[in-house]
C-alpha cells in the first residue's frame, strides 16, 4: 500500500517535470485556500473597531484608496523595476564571476574567507555606507540589492562549474572547443546550478528592495508601508503586507516557470 | 619489420614515452618508457588490468597530459591537444551534453567551423552510420546506454578524424549491447577506414577488434607483450570467436597477462 503510493508519487513528480503546464497554474491557488480561510475567519470574528487588528475588508478599502490616489500601481512598478533590474545585473555578474572563480583551480577555494565575509554583510548595514557614497537614489538601491543578491548566484555557479565532470572538460578540449564555444558549453552544463542560485537570490532581492525603500524612503511599496506605519494607518500596513506577499508569490512563480522551461531539456535527474 | 614500413604509413611514432602525474602533492610515475608505432588504418588494441594507466596513455596520445619522451603524430611532435584525434570516453553520460538533442550533440565538434550545409550533411551521415536516424531530436537521457554511446561515436565520426581513440567505450554496457556495438565498430571502420586505438581490459574484446594487440602492465606500466592478429576485416561474433586462430590468440594474451600480473599479485 505504502509502496503503491510512493510509486504513484514519483511518477507524478516526473510527469509534472515534463508537462509543466499540466494544471500547474491551479495548484498554488488551491494551496492558498488556508490563508483565504484565515482571512475569512478574521473578517467574521474580528472586532470592527480594532486599531491593531483591522478586519480584512478595511485592508481592501485602504488599497482602493491608495489606488485612487494613484499611489498603488506607481509604487508597485517602482519596486518591480528595481527588483527586475537588480536581478538581471546580479545574474550576469554572479554567473560571470562564478564561472571565473570555478575555472581557476587555485583561486576557487583560496578566496572562500573573503566571499564568506562579503556575502554575510547585512544589507541593512550597507545602506548608510552606500547612501554616503552614492546618495539616496535608485542607483544606490540597485547597488545594494545587486550586492546582496549576487552571492547565491555566484556561489552556486562556482560550485556547478567546479563539479562539472573532468570527462566533460576533456571532451570539450579534445573536440577543440575554446573561448566562447567552451564557455557556452560550460554555462549550458552548469545551468541547473546557476538557476538554483537565481531561485535563492530572487526572494532575497525582493526583501532587500523593500528594505532599501524603507530606509531611504525611495518611492516603492516599502516606502508606502513605512508612511502607513508612521501615520498609524494599520489597515494600510496590513494591506501593503498582502501586496508584498503577492509580489513575492508572483516572483517565485515567474522564477519557477523560467527554471522549468529552461531545464526541461536537462532531463529528470538534475534538479 | 620496421624497415618495411613506409614513413607515411605511420600515424603515431612513440619513443620512450613516460608520464608522471602529481596527485595530492605526490609525483607518481604512471607510464615508463613506452615505445611503439600506430600504423595507418589499423586498429591497435591495448589491453591491461584496470588501474595500469591505459587511460593516461590514451590521454597522452590525445595531447591532454604532459609527457616526457617523444610522441610524433604524422611526423610532428605533439605539444598540446592534438587536432584530428577524437577520444571516445567510457563515461558517455558526462561526455555528451544532456541539454542538447542527439543531432546537436553530434554537431558539437564541427558546428560553426564548416559551411552549414556541409555540416548538416556530415551530421546526417554520422547519425545514419550509427543507426540513430529516428532519434535525431531525442535528448541523451531519453536513450539507453548503448544508444548514448552510439551518439558519442557519431559525434567522433562527424569530425572526420585521422585517429579514433577509444577509452573502454563499451565497459559500462551489458554484454549483449557490447557485442552489438563491437560489430557496429567493425562495420564503421570498414566504411571510414579510420585508424583506431582501442583500450580495454576485456581480452576477448581486444582480440576480436584489434589488428594488433599490446599488453600494458606493471606499476609503473610498460608494454610487456605484442601480438599481430591477422583475422581479416570481416569478423563474426560466433564464427570468429570459435575459430582456432581466435582462441589461440586469446590463449596467448591470457597467458602473458597472467605472467605479468601473477608476479605483481605475489608481491601484493
Amino acid at each position: 500500500m505504502t509502496l503503491q503510493t510512493a510509486n504513484t508519487h514519483s511518477v507524478m513528480i516526473r510527469k509534472s517535470r515534463h508537462k509543466s503546464n499540466d494544471g500547474k497554474g491551479v495548484a498554488p491557488l488551491v494551496g492558498l485556500l488556508p490563508l483565504a480561510a484565515l482571512l475569512l475567519i478574521w473578517q467574521v470574528f474580528g472586532n470592527p473597531h480594532s486599531v491593531f487588528f483591522p478586519q480584512p475588508n478595511r485592508w481592501f478599502a485602504a488599497i482602493d484608496s491608495l489606488r485612487q490616489q494613484g499611489m498603488l500601481w506607481s509604487s508597485i512598478l517602482a519596486t518591480a523595476s528595481t527588483f527586475i533590474q537588480s536581478m538581471i545585473v546580479a545574474t550576469l555578474i554572479g554567473t560571470a564571476l562564478g564561472m571565473a572563480l570555478g575555472s581557476i583551480q587555485w583561486g576557487g577555494r583560496a578566496l572562500d574567507p573573503l566571499l564568506d565575509f562579503l556575502r554575510n554583510l547585512p544589507a541593512a548595514a550597507l545602506v548608510p555606507a552606500a547612501a554616503i557614497v552614492l546618495g539616496t537614489n535608485t542607483k544606490m538601491a540597485l547597488v545594494i540589492v545587486v550586492f546582496s543578491s549576487v552571492w547565491p548566484i555566484l556561489l552556486n555557479t562556482r560550485s556547478a562549474i567546479l563539479n562539472l565532470s573532468p570527462v566533460l572538460s576533456s571532451s570539450i578540449t579534445n573536440l577543440g572547443l575554446g573561448g566562447f564555444r567552451r564557455s557556452s558549453v560550460m554555462i549550458g552544463s552548469a545551468l541547473p546550478g546557476i538557476l538554483l542560485g537565481v531561485r535563492v537570490a530572487a526572494p532575497l532581492a525582493l526583501i532587500v528592495t523593500l528594505l532599501a525603500e524603507f530606509i531611504t524612503n525611495l518611492p516603492g511599496v516599502g516606502a508606502l508601508i513605512l508612511s502607513a506605519q508612521q501615520n498609524f494607518n494599520s489597515a494600510e500596513v496590513y494591506a501593503l503586507l498582502l501586496v508584498a506577499g503577492v509580489l513575492a508569490l508572483v516572483v517565485n512563480s515567474i522564477v519557477s516557470a523560467i527554471e522549468a522551461s529552461v531545464l526541461h531539456r536537462h532531463g529528470p535527474t538534475t534538479s | 619489420m620496421p624497415e618495411l614500413i613506409k614513413q607515411d604509413e605511420v600515424v603515431y611514432q612513440v619513443l620512450d614515452l613516460s608520464v608522471n602525474l602529481r596527485r595530492r602533492g605526490q609525483e607518481r610515475v604512471i607510464l615508463e618508457s613506452l615505445s611503439f608505432d600506430v600504423l595507418k588504418k589499423e586498429c591497435l588494441s591495448i589491453v591491461g588490468p584496470s588501474g595500469t594507466g591505459k587511460t593516461t596513455l590514451l590521454r597522452a596520445l590525445a595531447g591532454l597530459v604532459p609527457y616526457s619522451g617523444s610522441v610524433k603524430f604524422h611526423g610532428e611532435t605533439l605539444n598540446g591537444p592534438a587536432s584530428d584525434v577524437v577520444l571516445v570516453f567510457q563515461d558517455y553520460v558526462n561526455a555528451l551534453l544532456r541539454w542538447r538533442t542527439v543531432q546537436k550533440n553530434v554537431a558539437l565538434g564541427i558546428e560553426g567551423r564548416i559551411p552549414k550545409e556541409q555540416c548538416q550533411e556530415r551530421i546526417d551521415e554520422a547519425i545514419e552510420t550509427v543507426g540513430l536516424q529516428n532519434y535525431r531530436d531525442s535528448y541523451p537521457w531519453e536513450l539507453s546506454g548503448g544508444m548514448q554511446q552510439r551518439v558519442q561515436i557519431a559525434r567522433a565520426l562527424a569530425m572526420k578524424p585521422k585517429v579514433l581513440l577509444f577509452d573502454e567505450p563499451f565497459g559500462s554496457l551489458d554484454a549483449m549491447t557490447r557485442e552489438g556495438l563491437q560489430d557496429e565498430l567493425l562495420r564503421v571502420r570498414s566504411v571510414f577506414q579510420t585508424t583506431c586505438v582501442f583500450i580495454t581490459h576485456d581480452i576477448d574484446e581486444a582480440v576480436y577488434l584489434g589488428d594488433r594487440l599490446m599488453l600494458l602492465s606493471g606499476s609503473p606500466a610498460s608494454l610487456t607483450f605484442e601480438l599481430d592478429i591477422p583475422l581479416g576485416a570481416s569478423r563474426n561474433q560466433i564464427l570468429t570467436k570459435e575459430s582456432g586462430e581466435f582462441l589461440g590468440y586469446r590463449h596467448q594474451v591470457y597467458e602473458q597477462m597472467r605472467k605479468a600480473h601473477g608476479g605483481s599479485q605475489a608481491t601484493g
